[in-house]
């Protein structure tokens, strides 16, 4: 029998990046909030899943990635919109403190919203885990060069849409 | 604009905080669960079954574990099934019908078709062996053809 995991502990150490990591990949705040409870449920159930870990964010990050694709499925069956965002589209970014910021914050909110969910996943991992190219295939279970290729296209698509207000506010 | 300066300006953008209050029923519900039926580690006076589909697959464990009386009435209904059956059968009756014997125009039918196949197979130049006689008296292709089918 694998021994009782410390959920305090695993929720304070990681709960943030894996809210973020859903919250960017669902942008809805109700289905980042199952799927987060949905995770810690899997865990305590089931801790034999963190046995022997090297790296446990990557692991749980993985696990918060397959469990979202599991809800896309869902409601791809149900709902017949796979991919597509939510209507209500939660704030990825805390609230800025500069107006010029602000209008940033909410061009890259949109352009990151318009990223297919695969593109978001790398782009979200690299840019705000910083994570490597490696990790990154490790957690999404892709070849490292489809994550690098992933992130580089995702990347442009971000600069063709962000370059007039960067332009501006620079 | 610098590729680096785009990504470092994404990188400084800070992300909005995981709201406080998911905390404590978040960590409540996984604690729950963690004590529930569905974790047989948990709870070592789980079914033998379940614990013993549980080694072999958790995943089908926890799909069956939420209903089990509902796999117990489909269980319950598929051995009544099988009891009718049985109940209603009589008790000499062969499991299947004897084969009814080909009747000659088959036989004929088929007698053609390996002549014919064995004729496609020889070799160029080879003669032909003179036909067997027929079982059947000569008659238009269409007729016999209804016949078998009909057979």
């Amino acid at each position: 029998m694998a021994a009782p995991i410390d959920l305090e502990r695993l929720y304070d150490r990681h709960a943030q990046a894996l809210f973020s990591f859903l919250l960017d990949l669902t942008r809805n705040e109700a289905d980042t909030r199952d799927l987060l409870q949905e995770l810690f449920v899997k865990l305590a159930r089931r801790p034999a899943l963190l046995a022997g870990l090297r790296d446990e964010r990557a692991f749980l990050l993985r696990l918060a990635h397959n469990l979202a694709i599991d809800l896309f499925r869902r409601r791809q069956a149900r709902e017949k919109h796979h991919g597509q965002l939510a209507d209500e589209s939660a704030p990825l970014f805390a609230p800025a403190a500069q107006p010029d910021e602000g209008a940033f914050q909410a061009a890259l909110e949109t352009a990151l919203a318009e990223l297919p969910p695969d593109q978001r996943a790398v782009v979200h991992l690299r840019l705000w885990e910083d994570l490597t190219f490696e990790r990154i295939a490790e957690v999404l279970n892709l070849p490292l060069n489809t994550a690098a290729s992933r992130y580089r296209y995702g990347l442009d698509k971000l600069r063709q849409r962000l370059r007039p207000l960067y332009d501006e506010i620079n | 604009m610098k590729p680096d300066d785009l990504e470092s300006q994404l990188k400084r953008q800070r992300l909005r905080p995981l709201p406080p209050e998911w905390r404590g029923p978040i960590l409540e519900a996984a604690r729950r669960a963690g004590e529930s039926p569905a974790a047989p580690a948990a709870n070592p006076r789980a079914p033998l079954w379940r614990r013993l589909l549980s080694a072999f697959s958790p995943e089908a464990a926890l799909v069956l574990w939420p209903s089990p009386g509902a796999w117990a009435v489909l269980a319950a209904v598929w051995v009544a099934l099988l009891g009718l059956h049985l109940a209603i059968r009589e008790p000499g009756e062969p499991q299947t019908a004897a084969a009814a014997p080909p009747s000659p125009l088959f036989l004929a039918a088929r007698a053609r078709q390996q002549r014919l196949l064995a004729e496609f197979r020889r070799p160029r130049g080879e003669v032909a062996p003179p036909d067997a006689p027929s079982l059947v008296p000569p008659r238009p292709h269409s007729q016999a053809a209804r016949e078998i089918r009909l057979t």
